[in-house]
């Protein structure tokens, strides 16, 4: 079986007015089909980096990274845009909807991009079992915090992802809604078993992951 | 501090953008005013000619010395002349009255007479004036006392030898209806020896003046103060008013057209100033925190917004003198003239409207940056409230009318144009409002299209103000491209090809069959003939009239003279009544009277009036019913008075009229007045051509005006892109991370802009319509019929341009939708 993501030899450096700064040093990692994989370290170093590199929204300094099958190297903006429509999902910390629609369109536009039009039935129902059938015609801004990342769930398992990328999903959210969130996010991750990579300071978050990685010092990965 | 606040400020946005509108605006109002006022001089320059000269002072009595030599003093040039009635005898002992015009050798200060060899030939230019001992006479005395050129004819004490015929008098045409006798010119030195001038001889005494603008407004002063009895000034103003309207309608046309460049820039300044208090607010939160008076924030900005807008004018100024240079080398090209070197106050006001703009439209957002909740910054929740209303309102509306007052120099216009521009701001916002959330409406199933359109129906208020400002951009620009086409052409057929370019008077009724066949075997078409009856004003409403007792030189003039009184069922074609009524079947037998609107008011005229005239020792009275604004560029003939049939049937009358003579038929003149020697013909071809060349200079600058309103477009353009740019750009890497193509980003971008600038297009249309017909009706003179194509124009060019422009101005945004910045540090 051929992994989801592989990262081989990766480096991210930036420059910074004090000369070049190592963010991440030689990481090694590979995510096989229904992996799920915890990624924590200290705030600054290098979680979020990662994340946006594996899934291609960030090109590296040095390395190779292969998300389901394609070297992101070789791939321009577009294709890989093309490559992550209905396969891959993702959760922000800030939910990153889109205010100008409903919370059902915001499921509904995923879809569309996957190339499945006309999924009003399939969005409705992924947002019942948020517990979002009241609030299905209510903007962004409507909603509460916890309202918000449960639509963004919602949007992200919409198009059946084969992984999903998550940072820090409930990092802006109070205990009750973070439990919640939670929750509900691991039962739709068994239920569609799709692959998880997920970037989290939060230890009891990251002990619901099949295996946990450590960013430390340096940029190196270590399990 | 202010300047480094400056720096850091431009890098957050918003004042870049003020900079831009500012410079913008500036640029377009100096160019145009320094252009406006070159052509305006050039133009007065022309106009002169049909004086002479720019000033002439006019006296029954001798001119004392003491002006001839102020005016020498003051660098200007002189002339003396001298103009009386006189009899004059042929060999073969005709004798006829003519009008003796005496000149010294600077005659004339401008333009220049021409002269032929024989009656009504070619005209040629006269270098010089008559020759001593010779005279030159109006074509049509040679016919009227049968002489041939060359002919020996007695004046006074002295023989002269009629040397040439005199074809054009630069400074003649002004008077030719009072000018029953022909004319004869010979040089001032010869007037002792003919004996004619005696203490109580009728003479006009001249003295005719040109030179600098310096120097003539210097010597108007002096005059004021000199003012000896007796003494009149003529001005270019005065002397003809076809070419003053015609100049006039000129310079308000073009001035308005550059103010709208101000009020799109405003527009820009007003979104920029919004984004620039948004973008200020945490630093805001911060001074409050720190102890800073809410009296010291508003200073320091308002300080910000007033540095930024001085250095901008000032650099849009610069531009604008640059930008004149261009278009004056346009102008000059076209016209094959040089124009007069530009004036450097038209900068200094330019960068006076710079400032009053950035106030006044830049303020209102500034205002509530003091009163801005520091809590609430710090808990993240809301930028600064939107400026009140009232305010903006108040604030916008004094600026524009401010600006309107100081570009049209009159209340009533100003009012007006406030009025309308009001009208036309409230019809786009409540338009764009209207639109946009009937658009927020319209059910899609795509999400996608829902996007677009959401992203619309959802900031209704940014949305309008953003259909205002770019209806206004577009509007403007389809007031000076489509139709500004319909505009000057109607303007120009206002004075059409075959205009009549001949007048001819004195014609005696028994002439008016074998006149009307002359025109038919010459193939001459005619307006018409109309009667004309002279008639001293005598009494007004009872009262005897006393010249000396009006307070202008106009009013004693129009008061003294012999009035042309005519007779007319209808109202004539380039005729307007401007209050009360023209006289309907019933009333034609009655007594009443229509005057021209001005002439009415400078003599304190109104309707109801009674207004008795002596004709031929008849005195006959009349009621004035109704006052007319005349269309005196129309270069139809055109009375002051116009009495019922009933006031003047059975009255002595001469009549009058007007022809156009194609240049080729030029022998057509001289068999006309072979076969009626007792016709005066009078040919206008060269003020036709001045009014032409005017309409021709507002043209050239018009499409220069017409690219700043686009500069102001972009500049509102930006603004408002500029204040969802964050918005944007983030919900751009939200759909590239969920999978969006490239393509799809840029086409949701382009349809909504397209959607808003179609609809910003539509309204503008219909503003531009009805704007334009105003114009038409109101400015030029002329019912506009305006064409099918400004709405498709309108509406295209507004999805297509602004859908462009929209798209291009995010390219940054969009082309870096910054992905990374989805995942959090
Ligand atoms: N483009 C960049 N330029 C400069 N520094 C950057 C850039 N991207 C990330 N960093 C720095 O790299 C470090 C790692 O960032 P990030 O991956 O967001 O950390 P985490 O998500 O683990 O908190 C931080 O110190 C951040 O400031
Ligand atoms: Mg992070």
């Amino acid at each position: 079986m051929e992994p989801i993501v592989t990262a081989n030899n990766l480096s991210r450096q930036v420059k910074t007015a004090d000369g070049e700064l190592t963010i991440l040093d030689e990481i090694e990692l590979s995510v096989m089909p229904g992996d799920a994989v915890a990624i924590t370290g200290p705030s600054g170093s290098g979680k979020s980096t990662l994340l946006g590199l594996l899934a291609g929204l960030e090109d590296p300094s040095r390395g190779s990274i292969r998300l389901l099958g394609h070297e992101l190297s070789e791939l321009n903006q577009d294709e890989k845009a093309a490559l992550r429509a209905g396969n891959v999902g993702f959760v922000f910390q800030a939910f990153y909807l889109l205010n100008g629609l409903t919370a059902i369109e915001n499921v509904e536009i995923a879809l569309e991009l996957a190339g499945r039009d006309h999924q009003r039935e399939a969005a409705a129902e992924l947002l019942e079992r948020v517990g979002l059938a009241e609030r299905m015609n209510h903007y962004p801004p409507q909603l509460s915090g916890g309202e918000q990342q449960r639509v963004a769930l919602a949007r992200a398992f919409a198009v059946n992802p084969r992984v999903l990328f998550a940072d820090e999903p409930t990092g802006n959210l109070d205990t009750a809604s973070s439990e919640l969130v939670a929750d509900l996010f691991f039962d739709l991750r068994l239920q569609y078993g799709s692959a998880l990579l997920l970037v989290t300071h939060d230890s009891t978050l990251a002990a619901r992951c099949d295996r946990i990685l450590t960013l430390g010092a340096g940029g190196r990965l270590q399990s | 501090m202010t300047l480094r606040g400056i720096r850091r400020d431009w890098r957050t946005g918003g004042l870049p953008v003020i900079a831009l509108a500012l410079s913008v605006a500036v640029c377009a109002v100096t160019s145009v005013g320094v252009f406006n006022e070159r052509v305006r001089q050039a133009i007065q320059s022309r106009a002169a000619e049909t004086l002479g000269a720019d000033l002439v002072i006019q006296s029954h009595n001798a001119i004392p010395p003491e002006v001839a030599q102020k005016a020498l003093s003051l660098g200007l040039e002189v002339s003396q002349q001298v103009e009386f009635p006189s009899m004059i005898l042929t060999r073969a002992g005709t004798t006829r009255l003519v009008s003796v015009k005496a000149v010294d050798q600077h005659y004339p200060l401008r333009g220049s007479a021409r002269t032929a060899q024989r009656p009504y030939g070619d005209g040629e230019v006269a270098g010089m004036i008559p020759g001593r001992g010779e005279i030159w006479a109006h074509s049509r005395l040679f016919s009227e006392v049968e002489i041939d050129v060359g002919a020996t004819v007695q004046l006074g004490e002295q023989a002269f030898r009629a040397a040439r015929a005199l074809i054009l008098e630069p400074d003649g045409f002004s008077s030719f209806f009072h000018m029953a006798a022909p004319r004869v010119m010979m040089r001032l030195s010869d007037l002792p020896t003919t004996g004619l001038i005696t203490p109580s001889s009728r003479a006009h005494y001249r003295t005719q003046v040109a030179g600098t603008r310096q120097g003539l407004t210097s010597f108007s002063q002096w005059l004021d103060t000199y003012e000896r009895a007796g003494l009149e000034r003529r001005t270019v103003k005065d002397a003809q008013p076809s070419i003053r309207s015609a100049l006039d309608r000129a310079s308000s046309y073009l001035g308005l057209a550059s103010l709208s460049v101000v009020i799109v820039a405003g527009a820009g300044i007003f979104i920029a100033a919004l984004f620039y208090a948004r973008r200020q607010s945490t630093t805001v939160a911060i001074m409050r925190c720190l102890g800073a008076s809410q009296r010291r924030i508003l200073q320091t900005f308002i300080l910000r917004l007033v540095v930024v807008a001085l250095v901008s004018s000032f650099v849009g100024g610069l531009l604008g003198y640059g930008g004149q240079a261009f278009l004056s080398s346009l102008a000059e090209e076209k016209l094959g003239s040089t124009l007069p070197p530009p004036a450097i106050w038209p900068l200094l006001s330019g960068i006076a409207v710079g400032l009053v703009a950035a106030v006044g439209f830049g303020l209102a957002p500034l205002l509530k940056l003091p009163k801005l909740s520091v809590l609430g910054i710090l808990r993240g929740e809301k930028g600064v409230a939107p400026p009140s209303m009232w305010v903006t309102l108040g604030l916008v509306l004094l600026t524009s009318g401010g600006l309107i007052f100081w570009q049209a120099q009159e209340t009533v216009l100003t009012l007006w144009v406030m009025g309308l521009t009001l009208c036309l701001v409230v019809s786009l916002a409540a338009g764009g409002w209207v639109m946009l959330w009937l658009v927020g409406r319209i059910r899609v199933s795509r999400p996608s299209h829902r996007y677009v359109i959401s992203s619309l129906g959802r900031r209704l208020g940014m949305g309008s103000m953003q259909v205002l400002a770019f209806g206004l951009g577009i509007a403007a620009l389809l007031m000076v491209t489509v139709m500004r086409a319909d505009l000057l052409d109607g303007w120009m057929d206002t004075i059409p090809i075959g205009t009549p370019n001949r007048f001819l008077i004195n014609i005696q009724p028994d002439q008016h069959k074998a006149l009307q066949e002359f025109f038919v075997t010459e193939q001459i078409s005619s307006p018409g003939l109309f009667p004309m009856t002279r008639g001293r004003w005598v009494r007004h409403n009872g009262v005897p009239v006393d010249p000396q007792a009006y307070p202008t030189l106009r009013a004693q003039r129009f008061a003294a003279r012999e009035f042309n009184l005519t007779s007319s069922i209808d109202l004539p074609d380039s005729n307007r009544v401007v209050s009360g009524s023209w006289w309907r079947a019933g009333q034609l037998g009655d007594k009443l009277l229509s005057l021209e609107t001005e002439f009415a008011e400078s003599l304190g005229i109104s309707i109801g009036d009674q207004m008795t005239f002596r004709i031929s020792g008849v005195d006959l009275t009349g009621r004035v019913s109704s006052l007319r604004a005349v269309a005196w560029d129309s270069f139809q003939v055109n009375f002051f008075v116009i009495a019922t049939p009933g006031l003047l049937d059975g009255q002595p009358r001469t009549l009058i009229t007007s022809f156009f003579l194609s240049p080729e038929k030029s022998d057509t003149a001289a068999r006309l007045v072979r076969q009626f020697p007792s016709v005066t013909l009078f040919d206008v071809d060269s003020l036709i051509d001045q009014v032409r060349e005017i309409i021709q200079q507002v043209s050239v600058a018009v499409q220069y005006v017409f690219l700043f309103t686009l500069f102001a477009g972009i500049a509102v353009l930006i603004a408002a892109v500029q204040g969802s740019a964050t918005e944007r750009s983030r919900d751009a890497a939200v759909l590239r991370a969920l999978g969006s193509s490239t393509r799809r980003l840029w086409l949701a971008q382009f349809c909504e802009f397209a959607l808003l600038g179609g609809i910003a297009g539509l309204l503008a249309a219909a503003c531009a319509v009805v704007m334009s017909s105003i114009l038409a009706r109101e400015v030029f003179g002329f019912v506009l019929s305006p064409g099918w194509s400004v709405w498709g124009l309108g509406c295209a060019g507004g999805a297509l341009g602004i859908g462009l422009a929209g798209t291009a101005a995010l390219r940054r945004v969009l082309q870096r939708a910054p992905l990374k910045n989805l995942v959090q540090n």
